[in-house]
């Protein structure tokens, strides 16, 4: 058995490297990313004024850069740009307006400043080889850009004086590294002074940009959105938010606390009314009350939540003819002076409805489960045996019955781990709760990428461990099953 | 086996039981707990009146002014008002009516999370909006005629030369709100004691908008590329200089200026200053992000995500018009929430969809509180015009003809009446209809199927294949005329407003396809301009700037406003005039030629400006409405009886 737990706990490590590639490698395909939304001011529809002065356009990399958005998403052959390359797209945008495609010109800027770093020997062959000056002047431009080194922000903690004399010694070369550009208007003196000092500044950094065989090999695994995306990963930080920039996972375990009450009191409502109505099913099967229930427990598998959600609040809620429960919410706003009871009270009042439109569904699908678990037991010798020898009927059924019959559906229950943690989109929009799956619904729709993934990837873990579980269990209440 | 079942029957008693027990005892330490709140809640009354006991000794008791009607009116500030160089001028609206009464909670609605209150680098409708109450800009509009400006933090804003430098005074009797941390734990010591709002912040405003590392500044850093200087000439007098002299650095870059709290945004949480190389960044993901600081006539006391934003009034602020004790901002992300919730008194005012209003006021029936009298009704205008506009980097659309045949092919009358429940008007140039800069000359394209047929077969489209589609030979291929007009998908307006228009022009040999997108995927076309047809909607400016959007300088500059590519020699001089001109009159002129011409050319179809039908509880008084945003301004308006 324990051997089996190491084996099965070992392979869910390549499972989950996999989906987290696979997840990874979608989001980031998906059209649209998180710094041209971050840059879209916030009028909602129309009214954004994205066109990018010299000043914005920083900001725009500084963005890329914190996010790691300029790397290559999953591999990275960069040490091996050639000047050609580099040259074709500072082409693009040297180009009059009108004679490139908006959108190559775009992907040119976007490409030249995501180079960053990787570019610079090839500027510096333009800035002193190319035969055309106005591809000089402007390779000096980006040299004063791509040169640019980042400075250590240190997160939540404090910088010690060494990063702090590192970045005084960065911001203090990279300033002096803006200064030295010249336009095509510019006269040979001024070039000739930019060219000297950017070939002094490359002989004393050279070693910065010569990439030996092992830096290739780091840089071509390592140097990317998805191992950056891992390393951070591997000490359970998932980041912050590229839309309110707070922490991910803090954020995670409050919306959790909404959705976890709603899934759990579901589930529980779900196994206590569709338990006993299987066994009653299976008692009374093929009878006409057998055949009604049926009927309607299939109805309500079919309705969909949306539509539920908001017939009971228009029929229910306050301001309606039976003005029972509230409009919305998962306790009221003012909960100050409220005790323990009353709270709970309060919660237990506001969740009611919400927790209906959860379990409804999941009441059909799993009392049809128990009906047939039952049934396939009911008929077996050893039941016979126990009506031979003047057991009562009760206890036939709930002894000796159900006890097996309820194997198949106790597995169920680990399967659910997974959607416990997911809350519903659905259910929680309707009756305003600040849940898991709202949160999840606007990340996607705001390309905030980390948000995204932390979910999946918390939801991943938690269906591998439930699928483990489930296995596990089968083996605990079924002694003729065993992994050895 | 008996014995196993035993068992575990004993064990599932057992657990009753406990449960039993835990409810009594809840039950028991209820009463415990209800004695000691009541405590709490006398104690915290008694905190209050004594607060307020010491205030109205300090205010002295003059007259009609204190409380909500404003601290006396300080001497400066009539004399500020008095001098002819100042560029702000009284707003002659009195916010508050004499007989007005403060107190009760406001409630009122927002349709997103508010993603954080730092106000330079977040930039969604919510937290603009809370803006306006918890940190407002140095100037601003005045609530008839907003192209006129009027004193806010500053009292004064002089231009000794004339456009190109600005003066601003500052109120001395401003004080930052205390900052919303656990200062029971003692870590925030640093941060106690009264901090006053000076020049120096807002110097340091300026200096996070000009640092790149602010990315989230972005956007409105554009405004300040004229910028020259700006510096605290002393405590309470801010300079700033630019390179040239244009309309738009006074109707938009000087208006989005506000005092940022250097003392609190340069620290972290244990009070060591940030070194000034990571500064930008670390004012960007501040520790203090989530919340706000501010010293407006609200404060921003307490942020539930996904439930609710709490303001609490701030007595301390001298200007007039804040009645309320408490506003809250109830965060409904379902838009059917509100007209539920306006029915139930939990949201005090509330604008309708659309579709609600045809549900609940036209199809509502007599009973309706809608229509009653329980909920008062009202409205406002925004700022916006809707539109359909062709890229004109396809060939199609190239020719003037063509787009003027497709815009006498759209019902906008029908759509208007039918899908928008009349809820706007016409619109049919690039502004909002009820500007003054709007030519009430230009007719609209009326809806006419032979007039566009006449118009495509001019250009050359005809029917040669008998598909039933017009075609027409372009750069020597034979083309059908069949393009894709991309919608906003999550708008059921917009998605039927794209299929009655889809009819319309099969009806004249043009087979169009409406593609719902989601926004991101919406914007991300637009700005590759990969698009053929796409229906937005802009906002403008009270002021009006067409360069952003029409300027042929911007239309090859990726992702910019001018988006359908248009390019007009007289367009271009028309706004490179009024980027300077400064008078009224001429401008309005400018702008009158301007609407002809677009009107014209028609690079959009233009559609209508919109109107929100606003409802409120019949208790809320003196409800009136900002021609610009926030709209629904609630400086002014207090619980009363009719």
């Amino acid at each position: 058995m324990f051997g089996y737990i190491v084996k099965r706990v070992l392979l869910m490590v390549p499972t989950f490297f996999a989906v987290s590639l696979i997840v990874f490698v979608v989001l980031n395909f998906a059209p649209g990313n998180p710094a041209q939304v971050a840059l879209a001011s916030g009028d909602g529809k129309g009214g954004q004024n994205t066109q990018l002065s010299t000043q914005t356009r920083e900001s725009y990399r500084l963005f890329k850069e914190q996010f790691n958005l300029d790397k290559p998403i999953l591999l990275n052959t960069r040490f091996r740009l050639t000047t050609d390359r580099v040259r074709g797209t500072l082409d693009d945008l040297l180009k009059p307006a009108g004679d490139v495609a908006p959108a190559r010109r775009s992907d040119a800027e976007d490409n030249i400043e995501n180079w960053g770093s990787y570019a610079v020997p090839a500027l510096m062959d333009l800035l002193t080889n190319d035969a055309d000056r106005t591809m000089r002047a402007f390779a000096s431009q980006r040299l004063a850009v791509n040169s640019q080194r980042s400075l250590t922000m240190g997160g939540r903690n404090r910088l010690t004086d060494e990063q702090r004399a590192h970045n005084k010694d960065v911001a203090q070369q990279n300033g002096e590294a803006i200064k030295w550009t010249f336009t095509p208007e510019a006269d040979a003196e001024r070039e000739g002074a930019v060219v000297s000092f950017w070939t002094g500044w490359y002989e004393t950094n050279r070693a910065r940009y010569e990439y030996s065989g092992s830096d290739k090999v780091r840089i071509f695994f390592t140097d990317t959105r998805f191992a950056k995306y891992w390393s951070n990963l591997a000490h359970l930080d998932f980041g912050i938010s590229h839309v309110d920039k707070r922490p991910v996972l803090p954020k995670i375990f409050h919306k959790l606390r909404y959705s976890l009450t709603l899934s759990l009191c579901a589930v529980l409502l779900i196994y206590f009314v569709s338990v006993p109505l299987g066994i009653w099913s299976a008692v009374n099967r093929n009878t006409t009350p057998d055949r009604f229930v049926t009927v309607i427990l299939f109805m309500l598998y079919s309705l969909p939540s949306f539509f539920v959600g908001v017939f009971l609040l228009n029929l229910l809620s306050r301001g309606t003819p039976f003005s029972v429960f509230p409009t919305s919410g998962f306790e009221s706003l003012e909960v100050g002076g409220m005790t323990t009871l009353d709270r709970l009270k309060d919660i237990v009042w506001h969740v009611f409805l919400p927790i209906i439109c959860l379990s409804y569904a999941g009441l059909a699908a799993l009392s049809r489960y128990a009906r047939t678990g039952l049934l396939d037991v009911i008929r077996s010798d050893y039941i016979r045996t126990a009506r031979a020898k003047g057991l009562p009927e009760f206890i036939v059924i709930v002894k000796h019955a159900a006890r097996n019959g309820m194997i198949p559906i106790l597995t169920l229950m680990a399967t659910m781990l997974p959607a416990l943690f997911g809350g519903s989109v659905v259910v929680e929009v309707v009756f305003g709760i600040p849940g898991m799956g709202s949160y999840m619904f606007e990340s996607i729709q705001g390309r905030d990428y980390n948000v995204v993934m932390a979910v999946l990837l918390i939801s991943c873990s938690l269906t591998l461990v439930g699928m483990l579980i489930s296995d596990l269990s089968y083996a605990l209440v079924d002694p003729r099953i065993t992994f050895d | 086996m008996t014995r196993s079942f035993l068992t575990s029957l004993a064990g599932v008693g057992l657990l009753l039981v406990l449960a039993v027990i835990t409810v009594i005892n809840t039950c028991q330490s209820d009463r415990i707990e209800r004695t000691h709140l009541d405590l709490v809640q006398r104690v915290d009354k008694m905190e209050k009146k004594l607060e307020s006991g010491g205030f109205s000794t300090s205010n002295g008791g003059s007259g009609p002014t204190g409380g909500i009607f404003g601290a006396p009116e300080p001497a400066w500030y009539t004399a500020a008002m008095q001098d002819p160089a100042n560029l702000l001028k009284r707003d002659r609206v009195d916010w508050l009516p004499p007989q007005a009464e403060s107190g009760g909670t406001l409630y009122l609605h927002q349709g997103s999370d508010p993603y954080g209150f730092n106000y330079l680098t977040t930039s969604s409708n919510p937290v603009t909006e809370i803006q306006w109450y918890v940190s407002p800009p140095l100037v601003m509009r005045h609530k008839r005629n907003p192209t006129q400006w009027r004193p806010s933090v500053a009292y004064s804003m002089t231009t000794p030369d004339d456009g190109l430098t600005y003066v601003f005074k500052i109120r001395e009797d401003l004080t930052w709100h205390d900052a919303a941390v656990d200062w029971d734990s003692g870590r925030y010591d640093w941060l106690k004691g009264d901090h006053r709002v000076t020049a120096r912040d807002v110097v340091f405003m300026m200096d996070m908008l000009m640092n790149s590392q602010v990315t989230g500044a972005a956007p409105l850093r554009s405004y300040f590329d004229d910028l020259v200087s700006y510096e605290a000439v002393d405590d309470f007098t801010f300079k700033l200089v630019f390179k040239r002299k244009i309309y738009s650095q006074r109707a938009t870059a000087i208006p989005s200026i506000f005092p940022v709290p250097e003392h609190l945004y340069a620290y972290d949480q244990d009070g060591n200053r940030y070194d000034k190389e990571i500064l930008g960044q670390k004012f960007q993901d501040h520790w203090y992000n989530p919340m706000g600081m501010g010293y407006g006539p609200y404060k921003l006391t307490k942020l539930e995500p996904g439930v609710a934003v709490t303001l609490e009034r701030n007595p301390d602020w001298p200007i007039e018009g804040a009645a309320f004790d408490k506003v809250i901002y109830l965060i409904l992300k379902d838009q059917n929430q509100p007209p539920r919730k306006l029915r139930t008194g939990e949201l005090s005012m509330a604008y309708l969809q659309p579709g609600q209003y045809r549900t609940e006021v036209l199809e509502g029936g007599p009973d309706s509180p809608f229509n009653n009298g329980e909920l008062t009704p009202g409205e406002y205008w925004e700022q916006t015009f809707f539109y359909v506009g062709w890229n004109m980097r396809k060939p199609m659309f190239q020719d003037k003809k063509v787009r003027q045949a497709l815009s006498h092919a759209f019902n906008a009358d029908l759509l208007l009446h039918d899908v928008f429940m009349d809820l706007g008007e016409r619109c049919t140039g690039p502004m909002p209809s009820f500007l003054e800069f709007y030519n009430k000359n230009v007719p609209a394209y009326a809806y006419d199927l032979d007039r566009a047929r006449k118009l495509l077969a001019e250009a050359g489209w005809a029917d040669t294949n008998s598909d039933g589609i017009l075609d027409r030979e372009i750069d020597g291929k034979q083309t059908e005329f069949e393009f894709t007009l991309i919608v906003y998908g999550s708008s059921d307006e917009y998605r039927t407003l794209g299929n009655v228009f889809k009819e319309d022009l099969a009806k004249i040999g043009v087979k169009m396809t409406v593609n719902p997108l989601e926004f991101s995927s919406l914007l991300k076309e637009v700005h590759d301009r990969e698009f053929d047809a796409v229906t937005l909607a802009w906002v403008s400016s009270p002021d009006v700037d067409f360069n952003q959007i029409w300027h042929s300088s911007q239309a090859d500059e990726a992702r910019s406003s001018n988006h359908v590519y248009f390019k007009n020699a007289e367009a271009d001089a028309i706004i490179e005039k009024m980027n300077t001109a400064f008078d009224f009159e001429e401008r309005k002129a400018l702008a009158h030629r301007f609407h002809e011409l677009v009107a014209e050319e028609a690079p959009y179809t233009f559609f209508f400006t919109r109107k929100r039908p606003a409802f409120w509880q019949k208790d809320l008084q003196n409800v009136s409405f900002l021609g610009y945003r926030p709209y629904r301004s609630h400086w002014g308006w207090y619980w009363g009886q009719p």
